[in-house]
């Protein structure tokens, strides 16, 4: 009759000190990894303004009209983005399903 | 180089002198040691391998027996008897608002406090940055090669939300070392082979841990367990 002696180490230690055994001896240690992502919310202005709009993103005199897009970044859940871009009307909310969206915009001159 | 120790099987303890030579850490310091390795019944030398700067112990043959330790480890003092240690430590980060996804790599931290080399205490490993890694193996009667490997799975997970592992890397250091025993890596899904050890071998080092920080996950806490495993075969 063989004894066989097993030395299997638990994987929850930071040490392990294993001795003795004529089979195969495996000693585990082990570390836990923490990564915390806060919550945060970007939007900002892409597209053919490509900048805040200044002086330099002014239409020429053959333009009536400029487009862009609103990039944003979320990771807190579904993005709601109110829009208002003209002040008389009302805002309204835009969902987003996504936790990075692009929405875009116009302006015009008629 | 001279040693001398008191022969016992388990939990006696041993009287061993040792010197050590590394260049860059120690130089040529003798140093009186009491080893209490357990269901040994041979002589525990530590010598020497001075290979360029790289800071690996050579012990005498003796009973099958391994160690390994990541973090806080088991034994008690220096050169005195190894043992368990069930403190699993943690390393974290917490990204700031303004760089989550940006790419700017985040360094970790731990909760470690091992700064001290349980070989002779040699103030090794800067905690909390640094995590100590250390471990030896003696076959015994035979000439095995003990293989340390890690593991991990694929992901860091918080709830249904997941980081891959593969966005954190480590590198090693030790204060001292120059050639260091271990490779830098980046941890893949799975096991990545980190060393080999000869028979009779000790090596250790210091790993630092950084988060790459190029995703953009959801908001939350996200754990996963990195296990080290030495096996002799």
């Amino acid at each position: 009759m063989t004894l066989a002696l097993c030395f299997s180490a638990s994987a929850e230690a930071g040490s392990r000190f294993e001795a003795g055994a004529s089979a195969p001896v495996f000693s585990r240690a082990s570390i836990d990894l923490t990564i915390v992502i806060p919550e945060f919310l970007r939007l900002g202005i892409v597209g053919s303004f490509g900048k805040i709009p200044n002086e330099t993103s002014r239409t020429s005199a053959s333009e009536t009209s400029r487009a862009g897009a609103l990039g944003v970044v979320g990771n807190g859940g579904t993005i709601v983005i109110a829009t208002s871009f003209v002040a008389s009307e009302p805002s309204q909310p835009l969902a987003v399903d996504t936790e990075i969206a692009t929405v875009a915009y116009a302006v015009a001159m008629p | 180089m001279a040693r001398f120790a008191t022969m016992g099987g388990w939990g006696d303890e041993w009287v061993d002198e040792v010197t050590r030579s590394k260049k860059n850490r120690i130089h040529s310091r003798t140093r009186r040691l009491v080893c209490g390795l357990a269901a040994s019944a041979s002589l525990f030398v530590m010598l020497p391998a001075e290979t360029a700067s790289a800071y690996t112990i050579t012990i005498t043959s003796g009973t099958r027996a391994i160690y390994l330790q990541v973090g806080r480890g088991g034994y008690t003092g220096f050169y005195n008897t190894p043992g368990n240690n069930a403190t699993v430590n943690v390393v974290s980060v917490a990204v700031p608002v303004a760089s989550v996804g940006s790419g700017a790599a985040q360094v970790m931290t731990s909760n470690s406090t091992v700064s001290q080399s349980p070989v002779d205490g040699f103030a090794f490993c800067n905690p909390p940055s640094q995590v100590y890694i250390g471990a030896w193996s003696r076959p015994g009667a035979g000439t095995g090669v003990a293989t340390l490997t890690v593991s991990t799975p694929a992901n860091l997970t918080s709830g249904s939300d997941s980081i891959p592992f593969s966005q954190i890397s480590w590198v090693m250091s030790g204060n001292g070392d120059a050639v260091f025993q271990f490779p830098n890596g980046t941890f893949t899904a799975g096991a990545q082979t980190l060393a080999t050890f000869p028979a009779n071998t000790w090596k250790e080092q210091c790993m630092t841990f950084s988060y790459a920080n190029t995703v953009v996950p959801a908001a939350g806490i996200y754990t996963g367990r990195a296990t080290y495993t030495l096996s002799l075969p």
